[in-house]
């Protein structure tokens, strides 16, 4: 074995335990804490304190946290299906369009990630505000009804949820669509397909797995974006992400905060491994695993 | 032929200004095998995708049985492409693929599985019905390709470069297959290559395109043999072009090598000081000046010792190189006027193992009225 191939398995070992190390320390050991804290006892001078106990869990059951929970998961449905909706029209139009614009169409998706996403939803707040820009802009159009009340209310919280995360449904759209081979379409005008057959048969297969993608980066974050519903909701607690920001900070019930969290986690968990499982069935079936 | 199933009048397109296709009229006929033959960039796609309907005229109309199709998508004509990649879908079995046509027309289920299989069966490609295309090899795939389209019964099967993702042996074992399925079936083939000899292994008439213009259209032969240009010449195998000035016409029936004739017209050809007596379809006024050309195939090379006919007009020249072909030598010889032409003799019974060592003297001269005579196109 030579000097140089010698120092570079000993680079090598090196980095992989910085890595691992890494990892334990700022991955592996707060989740077990989290897992640890959420089988724990309650304590207001503590956070935490003896004994184990299942209790945090048997709280989940209660039906006002299944509500929370049911609620939570509707609202990041439909901003997911709102998200599709705009975004892939939106991918299409990019992906389909000549250089110049489809470089500009890219960058107004990607610019606003430069903006923090609080921000961003304080700026939805300022759209939406009952003396906002939405009203005002109706009332210049001769709308002399009531302002709309459109803050504080779960429209806003979408609304909000939608403006963030859109570019989380672009972006895997625009890949798999700008990899469609046009000649396909082609093939199966010439055999026959209406535009909408054509979409039906070829181009919605071929463009699930980015379907699938998208629609998971956006359903995921949209249940925890806590801030989100925090300053466009209102004080209700209508993500999961609000009850476990509301258990650690407002109610001090750490076990429960951590609980839920845990079970949060593990519900995407089993999500993204569905999502894994049938890209897998996918790849194989187009043959470029 | 008999009737007319592809009509086009008067079409031009251009795309971003440019000008690809211009005044284009063409007739194609019930059952024809109609090659487009051209240069990368001749336009011969483009008029393929005009036919399918991916594009569409800037101006002139295009019939199909007699009815005009310029505006009606893809969709609703009747004639089926196979795309140069196959365009395959990859996410549907074999049977999938073939049965996509004959579902979009709605054609009874029952009836669907028995044309697809019918289809395969046609390609050779029964019991793959479950395959999907990546585990299909090039030349299974491009069965499959012309089995979703053929399973249409199309007006019209049109063929982009269809063979030229496949290797060679493969290709020339499809180019028969192509054949004898269009006669066993009757359908229209238009094809588009740019391998020549692809062309006039395959056509019944080739439709040679240079710059959105029909060079020449006819029978293979008769682009092999007669063709119209200098271009089409040089496109469609080898040509030598020996330049000439016309001295004058002979007389009707004056016969060239003392052989009698036919009475035809000839022409007194001048070419590098050597006189040449050659039949011309027209009259040449003196000082003109013409291109005679002559195949490879057709020069004669006689060595030193060799006796030709007498009074043979010949140039003398100098091997300058020799490649051994298998069936012919091909032999690049120098004129002694500098020009260089290309030779190709076939070895035959009478001279099984004959050669030409570079640097050796040699006479050339070709076949009396093997030539096609040209005139000298104004440079472009």
């Amino acid at each position: 074995m030579t000097a140089a191939l010698r120092e570079n398995v000993v680079f090598r070992h090196t980095s992989i335990a910085l890595v691992s190390l890494w990892l334990v320390l700022f991955v592996l050991l707060p989740t077990l804490m989290v897992v640890g804290t959420s089988f724990l006892s309650r304590d207001d001078g503590h956070f935490v304190a003896m004994p184990f106990t299942t209790a945090a869990y048997a709280r989940l059951l209660d039906p006002l946290y299944a509500g929370v929970l049911g609620e939570s998961f509707l609202l990041a449905s439909i901003a997911t299906l709102l998200c599709l909706l705009v975004g892939y029209p939106y991918a299409w139009i990019t992906a389909r369009a000549a250089r110049p614009w489809r470089y500009l169409l890219l960058l107004l998706v990607i610019v606003p990630f430069w903006t923090n996403s609080l921000i961003r939803a304080y700026a939805v707040k300022l759209v939406l505000a009952t003396n906002g820009a939405l009203n005002s802009a109706l009332f210049a159009l001769g709308y002399s009804g009531e302002p709309l009340q459109l803050l504080y209310t779960p429209f806003a919280v979408i609304a909000g949820l939608v403006y963030v995360l859109l570019p989380f449904m672009i972006l895997p759209l625009y890949a798999v669509i700008e990899k469609l081979d046009g000649r396909l379409l082609e093939a199966a005008a010439d055999l026959g397909a209406s535009p909408l057959q054509r979409f039906w048969r070829v181009v919605l297969p071929l463009t699930l797995p980015g379907i699938i993608a998208g629609c998971l980066l956006v359903f995921l974050p949209a249940l925890g974006l806590f801030y989100v519903s925090d300053v466009l909701g209102g004080a209700r607690d209508l993500l999961v992400g609000n009850l476990v920001k509301s258990q650690f900070l407002v109610a001090r019930d750490w076990p429960f905060g951590a609980a839920v969290s845990l079970v949060l986690t593990l519900l995407m968990g089993l999500m993204l491994a569905a999502w894994a499982w049938s890209a897998r069935r996918a790849n194989q079936r187009l043959g470029d695993a | 032929m008999s009737s007319v199933v592809v009509s086009l009048r008067g079409i031009a397109k251009s795309y971003a200004g440019k000008r690809v296709i211009h005044d284009l009229d063409l007739d194609i006929a019930q059952g024809e095998f109609l090659t487009l033959l051209g240069p990368s960039g001749c336009g011969k796609t483009t008029v393929l995708r005009l036919i399918a309907g991916f594009e569409s005229a800037d101006a002139g109309s295009l019939l199909i049985d007699g009815r005009d199709v310029s505006r009606l998508p893809p969709e609703q004509r009747q004639v089926n492409t196979v795309f140069q990649n196959y365009a395959l879908f990859p996410h549907m079995s074999v049977a999938q693929n073939v049965a996509f046509g004959l579902e979009m027309a709605r054609v009874p289920r029952a009836q669907i599985e028995a044309r697809v299989r019918e289809a395969l069966d046609t390609v050779q490609l029964a019991g793959l019905e479950q395959r999907k295309p990546h585990e299909l090899s090039g030349g299974q795939q491009q069965r499959v390709a012309l089995a979703r389209a053929l399973v249409n019964r199309p007006r019209v099967l049109l063929l982009d470069e269809s063979l030229s993702a496949l290797d060679y042996k493969l290709r020339k074992q499809m180019q028969g297959e192509l054949k004898s399925l269009q006669r066993r079936l009757g359908i229209t083939f238009v094809f588009v290559t740019h391998d020549q000899e692809e062309a006039l292994a395959m056509s019944d008439r080739v439709v040679l395109l240079n710059a959105g213009r029909i060079a020449q259209s006819g029978p293979p032969r008769e682009i092999y043999e007669r063709p119209a240009s200098l271009f089409v010449a040089r496109f469609v195998g080898e040509a030598n072009i020996f330049r000439g000035q016309v001295l004058g016409m002979a007389a009707a029936d004056t016969a060239a090598n003392g052989q009698p004739n036919g009475g035809a017209q000839r022409v007194r050809l001048q070419i590098s000081g050597v006189e040449f007596l050659l039949r011309s379809s027209t009259t040449h006024a003196a000082g003109e000046p013409l291109l005679a050309i002559v195949r490879p195939e057709d020069l004669r090379v006689y060595a030193p010792g060799e006796t030709m006919p007498a009074d043979q007009p010949h140039f003398p020249g100098r091997i300058v190189e020799r490649t051994y072909k298998g069936m012919t030598l091909d032999s690049v010889i120098e004129l002694d006027d500098g020009t260089r032409v290309i030779a190709s003799e076939f070895f035959d019974e009478d001279a099984p193992d004959f050669d030409h060592p570079v640097g050796e003297r040699v006479r050339v001269t070709w076949v009396p009225d093997w030539e096609t005579l040209l005139p000298v196109e104004p440079a472009p």
